[in-house]
């Protein structure tokens, strides 16, 4: 956990209302993204953007394309 | 009167703000065929002014039915001249998150010349920690003035006031026309260029949030973890059952003994006959049966609240979604599917914060099938009739208990398996991902969430106790008729029982039965008082032990006793849900098939399990 990336995009494949709702949470390319925590019961990740957490099922956070940093 | 809107994302502590200023002396607009609420109140310190608080929307483009409602009845609010002020929440600990809306409100309220003051709520938790927001030098950058505030110390309101008493008018907020109609323009250059402008402003002029995410993180270790997460929820859900059980039991029973002494004290004063007929029956019985679960919607509001304020209530929501989602369901269909083990009613209205139309349509399927508490008075009685009080391995298990139990799991499996078919054969839109945000962890504020539960269930009786009136008066009426109450196997109501008993014939069930169930679609407790009354006995709904005894004596099979459980467990029959359901989902079609379909699959699991058990 607390891996973090640089978030260079999202795939084409990802609906526009959807990377549109991303990018108002804040997922904009060049931000650092972190995933903060993994949580039990096969729940959706956490991750951390700018001052806020939020959760993304897989389907979802597959399509946003990050760097890892040093990496 | 002159009206302020008060607009904001999820989370910024609007509706608190609205509390603040209006005392919550607010009353609830229900615009027809939508599931959107608007609350307005006057303004507590301005009353020649209307503050009218819009549902939490992340952008001013919407990405779901709910937000699109909204966002078309602000668009239309900006239109109005009675609109002269337009107050924009924002969260001052996480700015950007508020921050591109915010700035699409600003532009939305230049272009319509309508004044707009940004409001950084939450000023107090950045006190706190010793931090703060440059408002001067973001209102510069915004072009619109900015108070930090906290809505829950008060601090910085008189200068909102202040601010909306001023009538001079800000020479921005006339700019008018002069601005590019940038919402005007649906292409993603536009939206792009806001979004940069937002984390350009956020990181310039917010504060360093990272010590209030470390204190977070650290909760959300614990509570979102394997094992202490899953203690965590177990433990939390137990509160959350002991208080809708419990903790509402003195003051059901006070509003039990109000009715009743009320009904005691009027009653002398009427004369035999049809109107004191009908106050006994129709007023004191009937709608006093309904507002005995009051105390129950308040309470479970109020515990609910306290989870959702503190923060949790997104992470149990979190914790739940795979498992539900198996079924087609969401992670936020959890509440409304356990506020459903008190009252229907209240989770329906709980499922409007499901973003996904699918997971809220498939919601909506499964909460009439949740052991509601008006079911618990058939069941015990019928448990008490059919099953012995004995116990098995040394005295650990009751077999009433486990009965109990059993019926109980009947109605959440069959309303798992219900979402789970429907989800795999229905067509239409696919379910939306899964996407929130997490809020910090806080104090509970315990008095605004007091006043939300007691308008909640102030909501519950005039809305929903209509209903029941209404229905309680046309079933009293079928019952009473012809014969002036003499004789209710003789009465119009007795009638249609026995030209209902074929359809129960088939479970083993005489036309009694079928009168009692048929009284029970008023409200499902509702069972037991018809049956005593059919049986000639008195106030059985108070003490069951009389019908109990009578209903063995009459040698009425076990397998018709199983089957009137799970014919209980399955069935729709509480008019109230029904009609609310309808109103919540805009749709009397689909509150009518739920009616027919629950029926029919009620009975036939009815029917099986009398079939089965005179095979054993």
């Amino acid at each position: 956990m607390h891996t973090a990336g640089v978030l260079v995009g999202f795939c084409p494949e990802l609906s526009g209302r959807y990377r549109g709702r991303l990018q108002e949470f804040g997922f904009h390319a060049g931000e650092t993204i972190t995933c903060q925590h993994q949580p039990g019961f096969g729940a959706p990740r956490v991750y951390r953007v700018s001052n806020a957490t939020y959760s993304l099922d897989r389907e979802l956070a597959i399509q946003v394309l990050v760097s890892l940093s040093g990496g | 009167m002159s009206k302020v809107l008060l607009v904001g994302t999820p989370n910024s502590g609007k509706t608190a703000l609205f509390n603040r200023l209006t005392g919550l002396n607010h009353r609830v607009a229900n615009y027809p065929g939508i599931t959107v609420d608007l609350s307005i109140g006057q303004l507590a310190k301005l009353p020649d002014r209307e503050l009218v608080d819009f549902p939490g929307t992340y952008s001013l483009r919407p990405i779901s039915e709910e937000e699109r409602i909204a966002v078309a009845h602000f668009a239309d609010a900006l239109g109005d001249p009675e609109v002269e002020h337009v107050l924009c929440v924002v969260d001052a600990t996480r700015l950007e998150k508020s921050l591109f809306f915010c700035l699409q409100v600003v532009r939305e309220c230049r272009r319509s010349g309508k004044r707009i003051t940004v409001l950084a709520n939450m000023g107090d938790i950045l006190a706190r920690h010793s931090l703060k927001v440059d408002a001067p030098g973001l209102a510069e950058n915004i072009g619109a003035p900015v108070l930090v505030v906290s809505a829950r110390t008060g601090m910085g309101l008189a200068e909102v006031l202040d601010q909306l008493a001023s009538s001079t008018l800000d020479e921005m907020a006339v700019a008018a026309d002069e601005e590019p109609m940038l919402l005007a323009q649906d292409d993603e250059s536009a939206d792009s260029a806001l979004y940069e402008e937002a984390h350009r402003l956020a990181e310039r002029f917010g504060a360093p949030a990272d010590q209030l995410l470390l204190i977070q993180s650290r909760l959300d270790r614990f509570f979102l973890g394997s094992l202490s997460g899953g203690l965590a929820f177990s433990l939390i859900m137990l509160v959350l059952f002991q208080s809708i059980f419990t903790w509402s039991a003195p003051a059901m029973d006070a509003v039990e003994r109000v009715v009743t002494g009320l009904g005691r004290w009027i009653l002398p004063f009427l004369d035999q006959g049809i109107l004191r007929d009908f106050t006994a029956d129709a007023i004191f019985s009937g709608i006093g049966a309904f507002l005995v679960f009051v105390p129950q919607i308040f309470v479970l509001t109020f515990v609910i609240g306290l989870l959702e304020d503190s923060g949790y209530l997104a992470r149990a929501a979190l914790i739940c979604h795979k498992p539900l989602r198996f079924f087609g369901l969401s992670g936020k269909s959890f509440i409304p599917m356990l506020s459903g083990v008190a009252c229907a009613i209240p989770a329906i209205y709980a499922a409007r914060s499901i973003e996904s139309p699918r997971a809220r349509f498939l919601t909506y399927l499964v909460i009439p099938l949740m052991p509601c508490s008006a079911r618990l008075p058939v069941y015990t009685l019928l448990i008490a009739i059919f099953i012995p009080r004995e116990t098995a391995l040394g005295g650990l298990v009751g077999w009433q208990g486990l009965t109990l139990f059993c019926v109980y799991g009947l109605g959440m499996v069959c309303g798992l398996l219900v979402a789970g078919v429907v989800n795999r054969i229905s067509t239409g839109e696919a379910q939306m991902p899964f996407m929130m945000e997490l809020p910090a962890y806080r104090m509970p504020a315990l008095v605004p969430i007091a006043r939300k539960s007691l308008q909640r269930a102030k909501h519950f009786v005039t809305k929903a106790g209509l209903v029941i009136l209404s229905v309680t008066i046309v079933v009293w009426v079928l019952g009473y008729f012809p014969n002036q109450g003499a004789d209710l196997g003789a009465s119009w109501l007795g009638t249609i029982g026995k030209w209902i008993e074929p359809v129960f014939q088939p479970l083993g069930l005489d036309w009694r039965y079928g009168v009692a169930i048929v009284s029970a679609f008023l409200a499902r407790e509702v069972f037991v008082g018809t049956l005593g009354t059919i049986m000639g006995i008195e106030g059985a709904e108070d003490n069951i032990l009389p019908l109990v005894e009578q209903i063995q004596a009459s040698a009425l099979p076990l397998g018709s006793g199983l089957a009137l459980l799970v014919f209980f467990a399955i069935a729709l029959q509480c008019v109230s849900t029904v009609a609310i359901l309808a109103r919540e989902a805009n749709s009397w079609r689909l509150a009518g098939r739920m009616v027919v379909a629950y029926l029919c699959i009620a009975w036939l699991a009815a029917w099986a399990t009398f079939q089965i058990t005179a095979m054993l």
